[in-house]
């Protein structure tokens, strides 16, 4: 490819205006400039320095210092540039190839580039280009930055063509002016043009894994709560459950190893048993951000999941899993049910309660005493839970920075230490319900979220990641149990930064970030781009038609005809009004309606002028009825006849559009002193 | 025409002019506007097309909303690059001010003037005649231009150079709008001077008719070798006598100082006869000798200078002219 593009310019131009000046060379470079600066930070650093060498030597060549580089140097050139392509991107086929490969063809194709033809040619390079910058950032930012790297395109473009000076301002302000044109037109291609799923399939973008894994050891999450950044956004269809009920099922953990809790098996179709009865059902819309794993998150009991490609799965545990890890920005919708209840007692098979009460051998023999201990004394399943809980919440403190366990890190924490996170609290919880006899697992997800009322959403920050227990209690199926609520209520009804201590609080955000003034504006920056997001970003075939049913009440062909029809309409209707309006509006001389002012001061004494009267009528008319105004209003005629009808003397034509500028002043000043009648 | 596809293309090309040549009759003034201006992308319009083809499909692909949007963006920019590259065009007003006469093979050149109402003026344009040299000029908004453009010319008569191409890709290459103006542009082409045996004034009023050429013996200049159609009385018979050959005598004296360039003196073709009167013309002006024109339907008094020049040259280039109607196609 490099090399097609490299010999495409050996052409000499035919003519002298196909050659390029230099002026248009200038131009040329800024625009390479402004268009693989965002792409730098994603590239092989060699690849901006190969640019800076192209744009060296062009600029060498201009001031006459260099020659044009033959054809050993061009060959070495590209050889030095595949060897490079090689090294960084060797074995891979995808994204960050093409656009290194694109890059690198982008660079030394300015090297020789002679004629308007090549100058063309890098400037289509350049706008798929200025696609790529979008690959790796969504942002609005970045938006805005491709519509003024696309301004700058369009100004060189231009000025390709230009033959006469003009400048740079003028340059930059025609070319955006195309911009301007084009903008509604892609506004509403954008609204009305049909979505296609993927043509076939690309290699994903390496996505950061940012989030929990698939394990939970002691520390894991406590880092997490010092990210703010975003996990996802939700919007509610209808109603919004309670605080205590956001609890945002990511992932469920159910093989411990005596030290972390693990994924046994994420598999499996989920059986829907047909006698369940679903109460409180609930619709939401999540929007989740790459975090770079198969996961997705719901509310307790999903019934339903759709995602435009139909991705998604509900597993055995009532999880959502996605075919493949979530590396873009992807948003779908689920219905949950709050509330089961069964007719018929659900049963745990035995290999299940085996699976679920499994506990490694000789691990936190403290533990496994008290617990069974507590099964001599003959308690319910139930009374052990409550046990358990009240023994947390008598003695334990929550805190973000716990003191580190060792080999029986459950034992520790439960006689020693007794301070730690959610993870500590949901893992030593499960283990004692365990070491009971009692089916228990982990599931980790996130708690709670911030309501954002400026967009009615949602937003749940990485901050936000929690771990509970669910346990099975005969009768009743799984259940929710959080024992961290048991030690710091507040955490789960007001976030984090609430159940957190003076020098938590510091680890996580600083003062300053705490200001009502910073917060105020973070709510407004996050629903910005929660709109950006839902209307922009994940703009789909269903977002479409939902938008296009409600502008035109339907997506009948007829119906969208009929609107872009109107459309056009008024658009055509907008550009002649642009064309005509100089000769719709009537211009009115000066001197005319400095009269008409004069008209307004009569007419409230009732004097009124008729249409088809003269001036000179009008003020002899006057003057019968009011002498006194004689030296005034003789004045005011004079001056008036003088303007209006006498050509201005050769010696007083000044470059103005007004024939006697003066006047003109001394006519305005002698109506504004006219006293009223 | 052995050619069939060029035939073809003759006949299209035929057809297509009549249909523009009926939506701006032949005028010498004429502006530009949506009935004679036409737009199509050029090759480069096509290759953006390309290019905004595969910003979409990397969109789709990646189920990017804002590659989309590029791709749909630059899909507006063609749109808009249409009605820009139109209006860049649009208000030319085009009038052909004059021509100046050539002799024929030479360039010809036409004077046209050019003013726009665009409030950006035009930039770029492109103006050929067909066969030509292109010029590019560019207009600011009402500030009349004149610009000269040559065209080539093969026979005398009045040269029509054909339908005058105007053209511009601006602003961005991506657009060609153009015209063909039915220009009621002409230039008067003289025959192309070409040596031949200098015309001899058959005698026409009642003096020399008849005179005995031999008597005015200082005016005798010379002899030279007998040609077909040399006057039967100037043979020098003396010297056919001799046996030294057929003369015939030459008598400058024959004529006065004046000149004269007789059609009916030469002995040749229509075309070439034209043209040798045209060359003893521009010789006699060198020289600074008066010389009359003597033609079947119009004679001119010998006479002097530029004007005198140029009328003749123009009675030449009239003369016995085929049917207007042909200069046309």
């Amino acid at each position: 490819m490099i090399a097609r593009i490299w010999q495409r310019g050996s052409k000499v131009p035919a003519t002298r205006t196909e050659y390029l000046v230099r002026d248009k060379l200038v131009w040329l470079l800024i625009m390479q400039a402004v268009l693989i600066l965002p792409l730098i930070f994603n590239l092989p650093v060699w690849l901006s320095l190969v640019w800076a060498f192209a744009a060296c030597w062009r600029v060498q060549m201009f001031r006459a210092r260099w020659g044009a580089p033959g054809k050993l140097t061009k060959t070495l050139l590209t050889c030095a540039c595949a060897l490079g392509m090689y090294a960084s991107y060797a074995g891979q086929s995808g994204t960050e190839t093409m656009i290194g490969l694109l890059v690198c063809a982008f660079s030394l194709k300015l090297i020789e580039v002679n004629s308007i033809r090549d100058a063309q040619l890098l400037i289509l390079i350049g706008f798929i280009i200025c696609s790529t910058q979008l690959l790796f950032s969504q942002s609005p930012q970045m938006a805005a930055y491709c519509l003024i790297s696309v301004a700058q395109l369009l100004a060189s473009w231009r000025s390709l063509y230009l033959t006469r000076a003009q400048t740079t301002g003028a340059r930059l302000k025609r070319g955006s002016a195309i911009l301007l044109h084009a903008l509604p037109i892609m506004l509403v291609l954008f609204v009305v043009i049909p979505r296609l799923g993927p043509l076939w399939a690309t290699p994903n973008q390496q996505a950061a894994k940012t989030g929990f894994s698939d394990s939970l050891a002691p520390g894991d999450l406590g880092n997490l709560a010092l990210n703010p950044a975003p996990a996802f956004r939700v919007s509610f269809n209808d109603k919004v459950p309670s605080v205590c009920q956001l609890y945002w099922r990511g992932l469920v953990l159910d093989n411990f190893d005596g030290r972390s809790w693990r994924m046994r098996d994420p598999w499996g179709g989920r059986t829907i048993d047909s006698n369940e009865i679903k109460r409180d059902l609930i619709t939401y819309n999540i929007i989740v951000e790459p975090h770079g794993q198969p996961w997705l998150f719901s509310l307790m009991t999903p019934q339903q999941a759709q995602t435009p490609s139909s991705t998604v799965r509900i597993t055995t545990d009532s999880l959502l899993m996605n075919r493949i890890p979530v590396a873009q920005r992807m948003s779908y919708e689920v219905t949950s049910a709050l509330q089961i209840e069964w007719p018929e007692m659900p049963q745990l098979s035995k290999p299940q309660r085996d699976n679920f009460t499994r506990l490694p051998k000789g691990s936190n023999p403290q533990t496994r005493e008290m617990a069974q201990n507590w099964q001599r004394q003959q308690l319910s399943d139930q009374q052990i839970v409550e046990r358990a809980l009240a023994l947390f919440n008598r003695e334990f403190s929550y805190t973000l920075q716990p003191p580190t366990l060792g080999q029986h890190s459950v034992d520790e924490f439960l006689f020693q230490t007794k301070r730690g996170f959610c993870e500590h609290f949901a893992s030593s919880f499960s283990f004692l319900l365990r070491a009971a006899g009692i089916p228990a697992r982990v599931v980790v997800g996130y708690q709670g979220g911030k309501w954002n009322p400026l967009e009615n959403y949602l937003l749940v920050r990485q901050s936000d990641a929690h771990a509970w227990t669910e346990v099975w209690i005969e009768g009743k199926g799984w259940q929710m149990i959080d024992p961290t609520a048991a030690v710091a209520p507040n955490r789960i009804e007001q976030g984090i930064n609430e159940a957190l201590s003076e020098s938590d609080l510091k680890l996580v955000s600083s003062a300053w970030e705490n200001s009502p003034l910073f917060l105020q504006l973070q709510i407004r920056w996050d629903a910005a781009t929660y709109v950006w997001q839902r209307w922009v970003l994940n703009y789909d075939t269903e977002t479409q038609d939902g938008l296009l049913s409600r502008l035109l009440g339907g997506t009948e062909p007829w119906r969208l005809t009929l609107g872009l029809i109107a459309l056009g309409l008024v658009g055509a209707a907008l550009f002649a009004w642009l064309l005509l309006r100089n000769q719709l509006i009537h211009v009115v001389r000066p001197e005319v309606r400095a009269i008409q002012k004069l008209e307004q001061k009569l007419a409230q004494s009732g004097h009124r002028r008729p249409p088809g009267e003269t001036l000179g009528n009008f003020i002899q008319r006057l003057l019968s009825t009011h002498p006194e105004y004689r030296q005034a209003l003789e004045v005011i005629h004079q001056l008036f006849v003088k303007i209006a009808y006498e050509p201005p003397l050769a010696t007083q034509v000044h470059h103005t559009d007004k024939p006697h500028p003066d006047e003109l002043k001394q006519l305005e000043r002698a109506i504004k002193n006219f006293p009223k009648v | 025409m052995n050619n069939p596809r060029s035939a073809w293309r003759i006949a299209w090309e035929t057809r297509f002019y009549r249909w523009v040549d009926t939506r701006t009759p032949r005028a010498r003034s004429i502006t530009l506007n949506r009935k004679n201006l036409y737009t199509f992308p050029n090759l480069t319009g096509l290759m953006f097309l390309l290019v905004t083809l595969i910003i979409w499909m990397l969109g789709t692909n990646y189920q990017n909303n804002l590659i989309l949007a590029l791709a749909y963006l630059m899909m507006s920019i063609f749109v808009v690059a249409i009605l820009h590259a139109f209006a860049n065009l649009a208000g030319i007003r085009v009038t052909f001010i004059g021509a100046k006469p050539a002799f024929a093979g030479e360039p010809t050149c036409f004077e046209l003037e050019l003013t726009t109402t665009h409030k950006q003026g035009c930039d770029h344009l492109e103006l050929r005649w067909p066969g030509g040299d292109t010029r590019v000029v560019t207009l600011n908004a009402n500030e009349p231009t004149r610009i000269t453009l040559y065209a080539n010319s093969s026979e005398r008569g009045y040269l029509w150079p054909g339908r005058l191409l105007l053209q511009s890709t601006f602003p961005l290459g991506i657009i060609r709008c153009w015209s063909w103006l039915n220009l009621d542009a002409q230039a008067l082409i003289y025959p192309a001077p070409v040596a031949c045996e200098e015309p001899q004034h058959q005698a026409t009023d009642g003096n020399e008719e008849g005179g005995n050429p031999q008597s005015g013996g200082d005016d005798f200049s010379g002899l030279r070798t007998y040609q077909a159609g040399d006057p039967i009385k100037h043979i020098a018979w003396k010297q056919y006598a001799q046996e030294k050959g057929l003369f015939t005598k030459e008598y400058e004296a024959y004529f006065s100082a004046e000149k004269w360039l007789d059609w009916q003196s030469l002995n040749q073709p229509q075309e070439l006869r034209l043209a040798g009167l045209c060359f003893w013309a521009l010789h006699y002006e060198l020289r600074q000798i008066p010389y009359g024109l003597a033609m079947p339907d119009t004679q001119l008094a010998p006479a002097l200078g530029d004007h005198h020049l140029n009328a003749v040259l123009k009675v030449l280039a009239e003369f016995n002219l085929p049917r207007a109607g042909n200069q046309q196609q």
